[in-house]
Parts: structure tokens; C-alpha cells; sequence
């Protein structure tokens, strides 16, 4: 599919006089927006995303302007919307099944990787599956255990599947605009903490290819790879960091599959150590598999065993001193790349 | 009304196709040839044939793990299915997806599948693209009484109902799922009366009897394609042999009781009927078995002929570019 | 308690020796028989052990210095103390010297030291170091076995391997190490001996038909008889003879004899000539000769000739018939009296009568005027070249012992 433009970078992390600042929670209903406006097969469907306009407000205005046959209000059946999503697909519209809480997605599991991940494959190439599974994942304010889950690595251990994992309105827009315009299944995942974070997003159109990662802070001396929300905290552990002498890059991979490692393996030949911070858990997880390729790919630059920060393994307890002690806190990335160095952060 | 004799001989050629086919298969299969293992539709031909025989090639059908009668039935050449049994390169999946996936898009065919329920969910998808586009096209989701106690099956009525979808949902119960009978499965089995939950119409057929397969779905289709939504149609109907191939289905049926349902031959009872009613001659029907025959031994020789996909190809198609 | 790392005597001729690198920095703990440093002498470099267990003090004889046997090299915390002077004074014995190897053959895996510090992988026996330090080390030609390491838990880290290859780079490469040992004696050989050559062409025919007779059959071990073994057979024959040319001028401005015929040979090595020493060469029948001298010279190309293996010795013989070379003079070996220099064996016009062709070889011998003047070392030559124009005697009879290929005696 054709890229219109890639609107640089570098632009997008700055905010000066003019540039138009939204919430991550805008940025993707304009991607929405402009992309149901340009075609009239893209459908979508979920819980509360009609008049309600979404839980996140994630879907706020699209029932007003492309009425209730293009956006429908589901029941609670997320095996059923997403079964039916995936027959859209294959009948040729581009339907997107908002699973709301990322956590829900398990009732739909079946659906998305029997059926919509193997389709295209199975029948050689000549059924497309255009359909795009949406939700938000990840704790915040004590969502609690059937409310915080993280499991992307599911989506991106099954080849067939692509996977995005923005972490700012910029990255939002792009993605999802571009993911309106891919006829693969995708599972597009955003965080419920980063809803009302906000950022730069330039008037004109622009996409953001999946498979390309961005290096959100150059550093020397450690790269620190993060994902989804975790990527805050990352660059507010590096500024603290700084401050003890030690530089850290942090990268963003900001899609899973396809995934860019050429960005981390070339970080890591300059700073020979690797850090990982996932909110998900550690055993099986995206962590693990970055830590298999760097492993795998670039051992000989590597100066120091690879460190990973993740949820330590419980369920998601609801007590605020229990969930901010599981989830991986800024001090417990300083304290954790500090050590890397002998110091104790 | 009286079918004309024109009907009645392509209702019999639909069905020995069939018959035929799976016989020529379950042959294959046993001379340790074919790859996998298969679910013959013997005993059950008059509900595919019946049920496309009132749908257009783009109208959709999702399919079951025995699913070749409805492939057929819908249009896909029996080449092209016999190669996909053997894994070749020339079957209708390119030989990726064998007997539980076959799949042709120009004919409107969303997969045989390897798991029941989700045909119940594909087709009523389906259906929901149509009636957003509106088309005019509708949707059959085939499945049989072991997928009715599954929350697909909930799910995906109630969802088509609410949103007055045009798909049929078939059912084609058969007594057994694998080798469990309906009776211990469920305390309700009357499965037309299930539709009342979702309020729609509910509807047994004589499964065995083409004649009334044809006419409920005629009815059912018009139905949906006037906007009225999905109609649940209960087919009774039975399978000669096992659940797959190895199976030999008499574990948990009596040979009393198969005996009886191979006397209610789908097949059979339509010669005699179309005889008796001077609809066709038996000389009709002996043109169209000979015929048959040669077009499946054909089939067969093409399958058994047919190349396996270069290794090369393996990583192909997992995305579409 | 202290004591401290002395120069040591490390051969018998050894008056001084040159610190090549020091292995150790100061602060490091030492275990006893811990190599310490490196140290080069005139023939070779080799490692020193740390006598006792301590940890290194102050260093007092940085790298690249050359300083008397005996002179204080560093101090050793914490260790017994330690007779300086008898260390300094005593010679070693003979098992202390056959104790130290030339550096080549030393293994590079002594068992890491420990730092007091950071802890270290428990589960490894050796130090650990990074993939990318070890990467590191091999491109810049880094030894690890015994460097510290400055990881947060005391891996060796790639820091620690660029420290490593600047320190190392200011110590002088093996090949210029040896080049300037050689440089050094022969300097000294010519500086200190006063020599003169004799010079005679010798028919060689008959050498020649005794060496493709006993080319045909090689030992055991498929040792075949050369020129060489021949010569040195003849050598030490005439050499016995001649009581002049067995004496050395020593320090203490007096000649001494020598009763044990041993003679060096010199062989080309990738790191420039070396001469080791065949023991009694008199007392050593052809085959065992030849064996002895395969064995020295092998080990010489490899570098892995003990200072043993290099002491001693009355004379060296120097051929270089395999080149075309007709005749040329060598410089003695600093300890010996003589250098018998030999050219190709070639065909050339012989006056016999008449004019005649045939295979002769020119040798030339150089002497050291202290011991010997011109009409003994005439005479000396003279005999050799009449032993090489008529070759005989019972070592030169029969090329392998009667029955047998290698009976491989030892001689010391």
C-alpha cells in the first residue's frame, strides 16, 4: 500500500507555538474518522462504541456520522462479534471488533487465531482477512486482575497476525491509519493509561509503516527497549539517570509483528548492554524474545548479561502498594539499570 | 408442488456426486494413499444438495470438518477437491488446507473448518457485509447437533437475530458428535425450538428427503433476502459410517438402528418417488450413475496425479501483500 | 611481613635480564607459583612464578628495564619472608631449570585470581568475561587469562580489554623481543672475541655416495640421514682429537676444556636463528644422531626449546648448503670457541691430475684467537677435511643399528 508521508520524527516529540496538541484517545478516532470517511467497508463494533461513544471515549462521534449500520453496539460476546467480524472480512468489508479491555479478548481468542490468522494462508492466498481486533491493554489506578492484562505476546507469536502497540497520539493516528489500509488481520493494542496522554499530531495525513521502531532518547552507554506505557517511564528513569552519568538510550519498538530489530541490534553494538522493561510478565514474553534475538544475533557486542524488567509473576492485585509494587515502577528502573554499572541508583 | 423431471435428475446427479466422491475417497483414504483423515457425508447428500441448490454462486456458505458434500454441492469442482484431500497443489487450498479447508472465494465458499462453531460465526459475518453493502446476498452457516450446545452457537444466533442478518443457520443433525449422542448432550433436543429463544423462525426438515430440504430453504431464503433475517433449519438426517475414517461408528450405534436409516437412502427414496411419479425413467438414472462414475474416476486419477506444493512456497501467504 | 620479586637467575650464563611485562599490577593478590612477570634474557623470555603468597606491592623495575640477577623487582605484601640472598646468589639447580619452559609452551590457563572485591560467578572456575570483552580481545590480540575485571560483579569487561591492549602495546612484539636477543648477543659475540677464519674446499664425492646410501633407509620414525648429520658426526670426531679446540675462553680470562663433545647446530626459525645443543655427539651413533638432531630442530621452528636445550656447547655448526651459498663466515656463539661454517655441495672443476668435475663443499671454520692461533686451527680443518674426503670410522659404518630403526637412547 502506498505511504503518503512520513511526517519526521523528530517533529513529533517537540511542541512549539503552532503544532496541535490532542490525546492519544483523539488521535485514534481521527485516524477512524478520515479513514471510514475514505472507505465505506470499514465497519465497527464493540461495546458501548455507539452513541456511547466507548468506554475511553476511543470511538466518540463515529455512530453521528456513519450512523448505526456501519457502527453497531454488540452485546456482550466477544467470541460472536469477533467471529462475525472475521466473516466480514471474508466478505470483503473492513470491520473493526473493539474488544474495549484487552483482557476480554481471551473469550475471542479462538476466532483470532484459528480462523483469522490462518485464512489467507489455508486457502493459498486468495481469501483476504481484513479485519482489525482493537483494545486497550494494561493497569492503571488499580484496574485489577480481570482488568490490566498485557498479553501481546499471544498476538505476536502466531505468524499471521500483526501487531501495534503505540505509545503516543503520534504513533496512534499513524498506525492506526495505516492499519485501516492493510488487508491482514491486525490486533491493534493501546493502553487505558495512555487514553489522556497527549502529544503532537500534525494537520496533515501521514502513516506510520508497521516493523519500524524509534529511538525516543540516544544515549551511549545502555539501550533500554520499552513498550506500550512503559515507554514513560523509560525516558523518566533515563532523565534520572542522567544525572548519575549514566546515558541511556530508549527505543520503542511501537509494533511487534512485524518487528524492527535491526533498530536494537544496532543500539546495542554501540552501548554493548540491553535492558528490557515490559509491563507484561517476564516468563514467554515479548521480553523473552527480544532477549533471544539480541542474544542470538548480536552476543559479541554484548557486554553484560541482558536484563529484564517486568510484572513480577502474580495476578494483578488490586491494592494500590501491591500493584504499583508488581507493575515495574521508574524507581525500580533506575535501581535496575544503575546496577548494571556497579552503582546503586 | 410437483418438481419438474429436469429438477429431479439434477437433484440425483447433485446427490451421486456426492455419494460417489466420498466412496471414491473413503477408497483412497484406505489404500493408505491419502494424507490426514477424512469425515465421509455419506448418508446426509440431500442437505447440501438441497440447500445450494436455492443459492447463488455468490452467496456464502461456512462449512463443517465434513464438508466436501457441501463443496461440491456449491460448485467446486470435484477435481479440485479430490486433489486438496491429498495435500496436491491443484486442489481448490492449493493443497494448505486439505479436507477440513477448502475454500473458493469465486464460489462463495468461506471454508470447510477444522472447528464447528465458528462457520455459525463466519457466515453470519458474512451476512452482516451483505446486508451493510446490500447486496442481496445471503449467507448458510452448515453445522451439525455437537455445535449447538456451544456458546458460537448462542452467540452468533443472537447476534444475526438483533441485527436481522440474511443467513441461514442449517443444522444437520445426524443423532451423533463423534460418538456421543445428542440425547446425553443436551436435555432439549429439539433444535428447531432453539430459534425460538432468539425469535426466529424455527424449522424441521426431513433431511433425508431433498425435495423438502429444497423447499424449506427456498423458503428460508426468501426470507432473508426480503430483509427478514435468519431462519434456524433443523435437518434430520443420519451417517452411514463413523465420525472420520477409522471409525467404524458402530461403537455407540446399533446395526439395527443404522440398518433403519440406510433404508431411508436419500438417494434412493428420490429415484423411487420420481420413478413412481413418471418424473424420470430408471434408465435416467442408470445414464447418470455411469456418468458420474467416469467423472469421478477421472477426479481421482487427477488427485493421485497431482504434485505436492513446492517447499519453497512454504512461507508464502502469510500476509497478504 | 613482606618480601620481595627478585631478578632471577634464570641459566647458567644469565648475568642480567630485561622485564618484558609485568602480569600482575600493584594491589593484585598472588598465590604462590602465580606467573608474576616476564622476563627476556639473551636467548629467550619466559614467565616467573611468584615464590610465595602475598599481594604485589610497589613495583620497582618498570617494564622494558634491564637489570642484574638479583636486583629487587617489586615488593610482596603479606607473604613469609623470603632469603634474598640466597636466592640471589644460588644456583638454580637443574630441576629449576628444566622447570622453566620457553613462553610459547605455557598454556595460558592458569586459574584466575580472585578480587578481593566484587564477587565472581561462583559457578565458573575462571574469570568471566563478555561476549563483546572477548570478542574485543581477540581482534586486538588481548590475553584475558589474567586480567582484572572491572565489571559490576567482576566480569572482565570491554573496558578492561582496552586498558589492556595500551598497556600492551608498549610492551616490545615477541618477534622484535627476539630479533633484539639476537641482535644483543651477536653484538656481544663480536665485540668480545677475537676471531680469524680458515678456509678449504674439501672433495665431497665420496660424502655424498655415504649419504644416498644411508638416505634409503630412514628410522622407525621415518627419520632420514642429512649432510648435516654426517657433518656433525665428522665434527665431533675431529673435534675429539683436537684437545686446542675443545676449550672455551672464560670470564676469568683462562681457557677451560671440555671433556663432553657438544656441539650446537644453527637452525632457521620464523623468529630468527637459533642453535641448539646436541649433547656428547662423539658418543651418538649416526641414527641416534640424526634422531636427536630432527627432534632439536623441530622443537627449535616451534619455539619450544628449553634454556637447557640452549646452554653450552663447544662450537656450532652452520649450514647453509641448502641455499646457493658456496662459502661464508659466521660469528661464534658468545660461551663457545668455533663456528664451522659450510656452503652447497656443488659440482665444480677439481684438479686431480687432470682438471675434473665433481661435487666438493668449502668450509670454513672461525676461531676464537684466544684459544687457538692459525696453525691449530689448520690443522683442524685440515683434518676435517680429510675425514670428509675419506669418511670413516665405526659411526659412520652403518646407518641404522643392525635390526633395528629407532632405539631412541636418551643423551643428555
Amino acid at each position: 500500500m502506498a505511504v503518503t508521508k512520513n511526517v519526521n520524527e523528530a517533529d513529533a516529540s517537540q511542541t512549539s507555538g503552532n503544532e496541535r496538541i490532542i490525546s492519544y484517545a483523539e488521535a485514534g478516532v481521527e485516524a477512524l474518522r478520515e479513514e471510514m470517511r475514505r472507505n465505506s467497508n470499514i465497519l465497527y463494533m464493540g461495546q458501548g462504541i455507539g452513541p456511547r461513544g466507548g468506554n475511553f471515549q476511543q470511538s466518540r462521534g463515529l455512530w453521528e456520522e456513519f450512523g448505526e449500520q456501519r457502527v453497531r453496539d454488540t452485546p456482550i460476546a466477544e467470541r460472536g462479534q469477533t467471529g462475525l467480524g472475521i466473516g466480514a472480512a471474508l466478505a470483503g468489508s473492513h470491520p473493526v471488533v473493539d474488544i474495549v479491555f484487552l483482557d476480554f479478548v481471551l473469550e475471542a481468542i479462538c476466532e483470532i487465531i484459528q480462523q483469522a490468522s490462518t485464512i489467507h494462508y489455508i486457502s493459498n492466498g486468495t481469501i483476504k482477512v481484513p479485519v482489525v481486533v482493537r483494545a486497550a491493554g494494561g493497569g492503571v489506578r488499580s484496574t485489577g486482575p480481570h482488568h490490566s492484562h498485557t498479553f501481546y505476546s499471544f498476538f505476536m507469536h502466531i505468524p499471521g497476525l500483526k501487531v501495534a502497540l503505540p505509545s503516543t497520539p503520534y504513533d496512534v493516528k499513524g498506525l492506526l491509519k495505516t492499519t485501516l489500509r492493510d488487508e491482514n488481520p491486525v490486533v491493534f493494542i493501546e493502553h487505558k493509561g495512555l487514553y489522556n496522554t497527549t502529544g503532537h499530531v500534525p494537520d496533515e495525513e501521514y502513516f506510520i509503516p508497521f516493523g519500524k521502531a524509534v529511538v525516543r532518547r540516544p544515549g551511549e552507554h545502555v539501550t533500554l527497549v520499552a513498550l506500550s506505557l512503559m515507554v514513560n517511564k523509560a525516558l523518566q528513569a533515563a532523565a534520572l539517570l542522567e544525572k548519575e552519568g549514566i546515558s541511556v538510550e530508549v527505543i520503542d519498538p511501537r509494533t511487534l509483528a512485524p518487528f524492527d530489530k535491526e533498530t536494537i541490534l544496532t543500539s546495542v553494538a554501540k552501548t554493548g548492554k540491553l535492558v528490557i522493561l515490559d509491563e507484561a510478565y517476564a516468563a514467554c514474553g515479548v521480553s523473552a524474545e527480544i532477549a533471544a534475538v539480541v542474544a542470538g544475533e548480536a552476543l559479541y557486542e554484548l557486554d553484560a548479561p541482558i536484563q529484564r524488567i517486568c510484572c513480577l509473576p502474580a495476578p494483578h492485585a488490586f491494592s494500590p502498594s501491591l500493584d504499583n509494587y508488581l507493575i515495574p515502577s521508574v524507581d525500580r528502573v533506575v535501581s535496575e539499570v544503575a546496577g548494571l554499572f556497579g552503582k546503586k541508583g | 408442488m410437483e418438481p419438474s423431471k429436469e429438477s429431479v435428475l439434477s437433484f440425483y446427479r447433485g446427490m451421486v456426486e456426492i455419494r460417489e466422491f466420498e466412496l471414491k475417497a473413503r477408497e483412497i483414504f484406505r489404500s493408505g494413499k491419502m494424507p490426514g483423515f477424512i469425515h465421509v457425508y455419506i448418508g446426509e447428500e440431500a442437505i447440501a444438495t438441497g440447500v445450494c441448490a436455492q443459492l447463488k454462486r455468490d452467496d456464502y456458505v461456512a462449512s463443517t470438518h465434513r464438508g466436501h458434500g457441501h463443496a461440491l454441492a456449491k460448485g467446486i469442482s470435484a477435481r479440485a477437491v479430490m486433489a486438496e484431500l491429498m495435500g496436491a497443489e491443484e486442489g481448490c487450498s492449493g493443497g494448505r488446507g486439505g479436507t477440513m479447508h477448502l475454500y473458493d472465494a469465486t464460489a462463495g465458499f468461506l471454508g470447510s473448518n477444522g472447528v464447528v462453531p465458528p462457520g455459525i460465526l463466519i457466515a453470519s459475518g458474512a451476512a452482516l457485509s451483505a446486508k451493510v453493502r446490500g447486496s442481496g446476498q445471503v449467507a448458510v452457516a452448515f453445522f451439525g447437533d455437537g455445535a449447538v450446545n456451544n456458546g458460537a452457537f448462542h452467540e452468533g444466533l443472537n447476534l444475526a437475530a438483533t441485527w436481522n442478518l440474511p443467513v441461514l443457520f442449517v443444522c444437520e443433525n445426524n443423532l451423533y458428535a463423534t460418538e456421543m449422542p445428542f440425547e446425553q448432550a443436551t436435555k432439549n433436543t429439539n433444535v428447531a425450538s432453539r430459534a425460538a429463544a432468539y425469535k426466529i423462525p424455527g424449522v424441521q426438515v426431513d433431511g433425508n428427503d431433498v425435495l423438502d430440504v429444497y423447499q424449506k430453504t427456498g423458503e428460508a431464503v426468501a426470507r432473508a433476502r426480503r430483509g427478514e433475517g435468519p431462519t434456524l433449519l433443523e435437518c434430520l438426517t443420519y451417517r452411514w459410517y463413523g465420525h472420520h475414517e477409522g471409525d467404524p461408528g458402530t461403537a455407540y450405534r446399533t446395526k439395527n438402528e443404522i440398518a433403519r436409516w440406510k433404508a431411508n437412502d436419500p438417494v434412493q427414496r428420490l429415484r423411487d418417488y420420481s420413478i413412481k411419479a413418471s418424473l424420470a425413467t430408471a434408465d435416467d438414472f442408470k445414464n447418470i450413475d455411469r456418468e458420474v462414475e467416469r467423472i469421478i474416476q477421472d477426479c481421482a486419477d487427477f488427485a493421485l496425479a497431482g504434485r505436492q506444493p513446492d517447499v519453497r512456497t512454504a512461507l508464502d501467504h502469510v500476509f497478504s501483500n | 611481613m613482606s618480601s620481595s620479586i627478585v631478578m632471577p637467575q634464570l641459566g647458567l650464563t644469565m648475568t642480567e635480564g630485561t622485564v618484558s611485562e609485568w602480569l600482575k599490577k600493584p594491589g593484585d593478590f598472588v598465590r604462590k607459583n602465580e606467573p608474576i612477570l616476564m622476563v627476556s634474557t639473551d636467548k629467550v623470555e619466559m614467565e616467573v612464578e611468584s615464590l610465595v603468597e602475598g599481594t604485589l606491592g610497589e613495583i620497582l623495575v618498570q617494564a622494558g628495564t634491564t637489570v642484574p640477577v638479583g636486583t629487587k623487582l617489586a615488593n610482596l605484601q603479606g607473604g613469609e619472608e623470603d632469603d634474598v640472598s640466597t636466592v640471589a646468589n644460588e644456583q638454580p639447580s637443574a630441576e629449576i631449570l628444566q622447570e622453566y619452559e620457553s613462553v610459547d609452551t605455557r598454556v595460558a590457563s592458569q586459574s584466575a585470581v580472585l578480587p578481593t572485591e566484587p564477587k565472581v560467578d561462583s559457578r565458573l572456575d575462571r574469570q568471566s568475561v563478555s561476549p563483546r570483552a572477548k570478542r574485543l580481545a581477540k581482534e586486538l590480540g588481548v590475553e584475558t587469562a589474567n586480567l582484572r575485571g572491572g565489571g559490576a560483579h567482576g566480569e572482565i569487561v570491554e573496558e578492561d580489554i582496552r586498558q589492556a591492549a595500551i598497556s600492551q602495546s608498549k610492551t616490545p612484539q615477541p618477534n622484535l623481543r627476539k630479533r633484539q636477543l639476537i641482535a644483543e648477543r651477536l653484538t656481544r659475540s663480536i665485540q668480545t672475541i677475537p676471531t680469524f677464519s680458515v678456509t678449504a674446499e674439501a672433495n665431497a664425492e665420496k660424502l655424498v655416495a655415504l649419504y644416498e646410501r644411508f638416505r634409503q633407509s630412514p628410522t622407525r620414525d621415518g627419520v632420514k640421514l642429512t649432510i648435516t648429520d654426517l657433518l656433525l658426526t665428522i665434527f665431533a670426531d675431529v673435534l675429539k682429537r683436537s684437545p686446542e679446540l675443545c676449550a672455551t675462553w672464560e670470564n676469568n680470562n683462562e681457557p677451560r676444556s671440555h671433556s663432553s663433545i657438544d656441539i650446537g647446530l644453527a637452525v632457521a626459525t620464523p623468529n630468527g636463528v637459533v642453535a641448539p645443543v646436541l649433547r656428547k655427539v662423539d658418543a651418538l651413533d649416526l641414527s641416534h644422531l640424526a634422531i636427536k638432531r630432527h627432534e632439536l630442530a623441530e622443537k627449535a621452528r616451534g619455539g619450544k626449546l628449553s634454556l637447557a636445550e640452549l646452554e653450552g656447547g663447544i662450537s656450532t655448526l652452520s649450514n647453509l648448503g641448502m641455499y646457493r651459498v658456496d662459502h661464508f663466515e659466521a660469528l661464534i656463539s658468545p660461551g663457545q670457541s668455533s663456528i664451522l661454517a659450510v656452503g652447497s655441495i656443488r659440482k665444480r672443476p677439481w684438479a686431480a691430475g687432470t682438471l675434473v668435475i665433481l661435487p666438493t663443499v668449502i668450509l670454513n671454520l672461525t676461531v676464537d684467537h684466544r684459544i687457538a692461533d692459525g696453525a691449530a686451527a689448520a690443522a683442524f680443518l685440515g683434518m676435517l677435511v680429510e675425514k670428509v674426503e675419506e669418511p670413516s670410522g665405526h659411526n659412520l659404518k652403518t646407518f641404522l643399528p643392525a635390526g633395528d630403526g629407532a632405539n631412541r637412547g636418551q643423551v643428555g
